[in-house]
C-alpha cells in the first residue's frame, strides 16, 4: 500500500479530539493549532454573513475566543465546526440587534446599519472589483449582507460552505424542517433582490 | 434563474483568516484573562468581607442567643424554686397554726418527754409551782421499739423519769 506524502502527514496529525482535550487542559500549542484548522472557514463565513471583510475577522476571532472559555462547556456531540458556527452566528445575531437598538436610537442616522455594512465589505471598496465578475460578486455579497439573518445563516452554510441540513439545523439550533424552508425563502429573496442586476437594470 | 444563483454564491471568492490570526486570538484570551482577573479581584475580596461579615454576626447572635437561653433557663430554675420554697413556707404556716401547742423536752430513743402547753395554761400553773413537782399534763411519750403501737406512760412521779434522762438545752417546738 503506498501512501502519498499528505496522507502521511494527515495520519500524523492529532486529532480534533485530541486537540480539544489538550485545549481542555489549558495546551495553547493545541488550541492554536484548533485555530488554524478552523479559521478561514470561520472567516469565510463569517465576512459572507457580514459583508464586512474587518468585522467577519474580527467575529472570528472573538468566536475562537469564546470557545476556548466554554471549552469545558462543550460535549462532543456534533462537529466542532458546528459548534463554532453556532458561535459565529450567535456574535452576528447579537451584533445586528445591537445595532438595530442604537439605530433605533438614533433617529438621525437613518442608513440602515446592515446596508452600511454592505457598503464597507471590502468586495465593494476593493481595488480590483473593476470586473464584471468582481462586480458580480459585490452585487450578491450585498444582497446576500441585505438578507435577515435567519434566511442569511442558512444561505450561506448551504450554499457557500456545503454543510448538510443536519449539519446546518446543528449549527443554528434549528429543525431541518425549519431549514429547508428558511433555505427556500431564503433564496426567493435573494433572486428578487438580483433580478433587475441579472436582467440588465442595474 | 435558479442555476444562476447557484453558481453565483458558489463562485464567490473564499475569504481566508489574515496572517497571525491565532495570535491575535491569544492576545484577546490573554486581555480578557487578565480583565477577568482585575474584575475576579475585587469580586473575591467583596466576597470574602461579606463571608466575615456573616460569621461575625452569626457568632454574635449565636451568644446573645445562648446568653438569653442561659438566662431563661436560670428565670425558669428560679422561678421553680421560688415556687417550691413558697409551698413549702405554706406548708410550714399551715402545719404552725395547725400544731398543738406542745413542747417536746428531749427524750431517748425508749423514751419522748411532751409537756403541753394548752393544758398546762389551761391548769393555771406557774413555773415556780412546778418545781420539784410532777408536770401535771406532762405525758411520757414511750415510743416503744419500731413498728409497735405507741402508748402512754402511766402518769407517775418525777421520780420515775429513767436515771439517764437529761432535758434538752433547746428543746424543738413542733
Amino acid at each position: 500500500m503506498i501512501m502519498t506524502a499528505q496522507a502521511v502527514m494527515e495520519t500524523l496529525q492529532p486529532s480534533e479530539a485530541e486537540l480539544i482535550a489538550r485545549s481542555r487542559e489549558r495546551d495553547q500549542q493545541a488550541f492554536t493549532e484548533l485555530v488554524d484548522r478552523h479559521k478561514d472557514r470561520m472567516v469565510n463565513y463569517l465576512a459572507r454573513l457580514t459583508g464586512c471583510r474587518d468585522r467577519a475577522e474580527d467575529f472570528a476571532q472573538e468566536t475562537f475566543v469564546r470557545l476556548y472559555l466554554q471549552l469545558g462547556r462543550y460535549r462532543e456531540e456534533g462537529a466542532l465546526t458546528a459548534y463554532l458556527f453556532r458561535i459565529a452566528t450567535n456574535l452576528v445575531r447579537s451584533d445586528e440587534r445591537r445595532r438595530r437598538r442604537w439605530s433605533l436610537l438614533k433617529p438621525l442616522l437613518e442608513t440602515s446599519p446592515r446596508m452600511k455594512t454592505s457598503n464597507e465589505s471590502s468586495p465593494a471598496t476593493s481595488p480590483q472589483a473593476t470586473t464584471l465578475a468582481h462586480e458580480e460578486h459585490r452585487e450578491v455579497t450585498r444582497a446576500i449582507a441585505s438578507l435577515d439573518l435567519i434566511y442569511r445563516a442558512p444561505l450561506v452554510l448551504r450554499e457557500i460552505e456545503g454543510l448538510s441540513y443536519r449539519e446546518i439545523a446543528d449549527s443554528l439550533g434549528c429543525s431541518e424542517g425549519t431549514i429547508k424552508s428558511r433555505l427556500f425563502r431564503g433564496r426567493q429573496l435573494l433572486k428578487e433582490k438580483l433580478a433587475p442586476y441579472w436582467n440588465g437594470g442595474h | 434563474m435558479d442555476d444562476q444563483l447557484t453558481r453565483a454564491l458558489r463562485s464567490l471568492p473564499r475569504d481566508q483568516a489574515r496572517p497571525g490570526f491565532a495570535e491575535a486570538v491569544r492576545r484577546r484570551l490573554e486581555e480578557r484573562n487578565h480583565r477577568r482577573s482585575f474584575a475576579v479581584a475585587p469580586l473575591r475580596l467583596a466576597v470574602a468581607a461579606a463571608c466575615l461579615l456573616l460569621l461575625v454576626l452569626g457568632a454574635r447572635e449565636w451568644r446573645h442567643h445562648h446568653q438569653r437561653q442561659q438566662t431563661a433557663a436560670r428565670l425558669a430554675a428560679l422561678e421553680s424554686e421560688s415556687r417550691i420554697l413558697a409551698a413549702e413556707l405554706e406548708s410550714l404556716r399551715r402545719q404552725l397554726t395547725m400544731a398543738e401547742p406542745v413542747v417536746y423536752l428531749g427524750g431517748n430513743n425508749d423514751l419522748d418527754l411532751v409537756l403541753d402547753l394548752a393544758q398546762l395554761q389551761r391548769t393555771g400553773l406557774r413555773p415556780q409551782d412546778l418545781r420539784g413537782n410532777r408536770l401535771p399534763g406532762s405525758e411520757i411519750w414511750n415510743a416503744g421499739p419500731p413498728n409497735t403501737a405507741p402508748r402512754f406512760a402511766a402518769p407517775g412521779p418525777a421520780e420515775a423519769l429513767p436515771a439517764h434522762f437529761q432535758p434538752p438545752i433547746n428543746p424543738t417546738i413542733y
